[in-house]
């Protein structure tokens, strides 16, 4: 049986320590959340980074931009640059 | 006694605890990738271990942001990236009477490249005002940086950091703050102190491994790096990044030590940093009691009178007739380990005036107990007697 479809939005972070911290944040705060290496775009955004994935729509994006501003964690820091709907 | 009776702390605390040999070795065994910069899961785990410890730092000493705990290969390091990242042509430094060749040597060797000036401020121990009333006139309108130790390494003296620092802010300086001795024992919160950069060893009072040091700032644009390379971050930028702490942590780190340093930072929180004061404190007092008891002339002390917190628990003293390196080698014949000489810190050793032989060094830790300071004790009576 074929696994519903999981919405996942991108968050770029230029450093790991930057991805931990904002992923423990979120994590903390009831996000599904999942840092890793950035493996799509790092070409265009400065050349090896980390993406934080997101679970869930738009709105539950805006919520955690709230969360991480909130925190200082720069948006500059972690800008969004993709959405994309994957199989759970 | 069998076994060593380690007393030398102040170099490097021994033992560690058990959870910081057991992290040391479950990081070489389970976290043994390169963390930040590939994307396997081992190297995200590691990471994610680094990132933690410093969490943990950052909690320890009041530090805002995790991102401004930079690890370095120990407080030496740290002290180094503050002073060539942060002064420039023209300025001026205060430091104390007191201070380790870490900070004087980086110091003065800017000072002989006709780079900076430098004042050394007198302290007082036991009298803040006059201690303050020094560093403030010392500071100069060109002075961007007090750079004091927290704790003197040769006796423990404490310097009135949160008072020093006030002043220098109030004039525009920053305040560096060699944490080498107090580091895990003494309180040290950055946002209440006012410090700026907070140099700490990891593998003292921190109870990690050697290797490991760290240095936490409050002032997000300084210092500037001054060891560029790789970070694992915007690897096609020619330009160092500018984001703490891959600004300051070019190359590999030391992430067995590092996560090792975590189970120490663990250990302080667990045991409490007051209560590990307390119990040094106990103990240091102990033995400088029975050291005066002995026979007038015979042993000399400098300066170890009250502990309550304005003293580390390190006790400088010679034995009459012997240089401080002989009354160390003879209490190693004993099995006792403490350090004998000058303890790369001449200022201070020309402060309390004992440049022509040094000092024995006995500093305490959490390890230690009434028991060892007994046999120390019996065995400073045994080689007193001999001279």
């Amino acid at each position: 049986m074929k696994k519903p479809m999981e919405t996942w939005q991108y968050l770029t972070a230029s450093t790991v320590t930057y991805a931990m911290k904002a992923k423990k944040l979120l994590a903390s705060r009831g996000f599904t959340v999942i840092a890793e290496r950035n493996v799509k775009t790092a070409g265009k955004t400065g050349g090896c980074g980390y993406v934080i994935k997101i679970k869930g729509d738009s709105v539950t994006l805006t919520g955690a931009k709230r969360v991480l501003k909130a925190a200082g964690i720069s948006l500059k820091e972690a800008e969004v640059y993709r959405e994309e709907e994957t199989e759970g | 006694m069998s076994g060593v009776v380690y007393f030398d702390n102040a170099a490097t605390t021994f033992p560690k605890p058990c959870k910081t040999l057991a992290a040391l070795d479950e990081a070489m065994r389970r976290y043994g990738a390169n963390p930040g910069r590939s994307g396997h899961k081992m190297s995200a785990a590691c990471a994610e271990k680094v990132y933690e410890c410093r969490e943990k730092a950052a909690k320890l000493f009041g530090c805002t942001k995790t991102e401004n705990v930079v690890f370095t290969s120990n407080c030496t390091h740290a002290v180094n990236l503050v002073i060539n990242g942060v002064l420039r042509q023209g300025d001026h430094v205060v430091i104390s009477d007191m201070e380790h060749n870490a900070v004087l040597r980086p110091i003065h060797h800017l000072a002989e490249q006709g780079e900076i000036t430098y004042t050394v401020a007198e302290s007082f121990e036991g009298d803040d005002i006059a201690t303050v009333k020094s560093f403030c006139e010392s500071i100069a309108p060109n002075t961007r940086l007090v750079a004091m130790s927290h704790a003197s390494n040769v006796n423990g003296a404490v310097l009135p950091i949160e008072k020093i620092a006030k002043a220098a802010k109030e004039k525009g300086a920053y305040v560096l703050v060699d944490g080498a001795q107090s580091g895990g024992v003494l309180p040290i919160d950055m946002q209440q102190s006012g410090v700026d950069f907070l140099c700490l060893p990891g593998h003292k009072g921190l109870y990690g491994p050697m290797g490991t040091g760290m240095l936490l700032t409050s002032a997000d644009d300084l210092p500037m790096a001054s060891v560029f390379g790789g970070t694992g971050s915007s690897s096609l930028n020619y330009s160092q990044p500018d984001s703490l702490p891959d600004r300051l942590e070019s190359g590999t780190l030391n992430a067995p030590g590092i996560i090792a340093l975590g189970a120490g930072l663990d250990f302080v929180a667990q045991a409490g940093r007051e209560n590990i004061r307390r119990h040094e404190e106990r103990i240091a007092e102990y033995i400088v009691a029975h050291l005066k008891e002995m026979p007038r002339g015979r042993i000399e002390l400098y300066g170890a009178e009250k502990f309550q917190q304005r003293r580390a628990a390190v006790i400088s003293f010679n034995i009459a007739g012997r240089t401080g390196e002989e009354t160390a080698e003879l209490l190693n014949s004993y099995g006792i380990a403490v350090r004998g000489g000058y303890h790369c810190a001449p200022l201070a050793h020309k402060k309390l005036r004992t440049l022509d032989r040094g000092s024995c060094r006995i500093s305490v830790g959490a390890f230690n107990n009434l028991r060892q300071a007994d046999y120390l004790i019996n065995a400073v009576k045994k080689i007193s007697s001999l001279t």
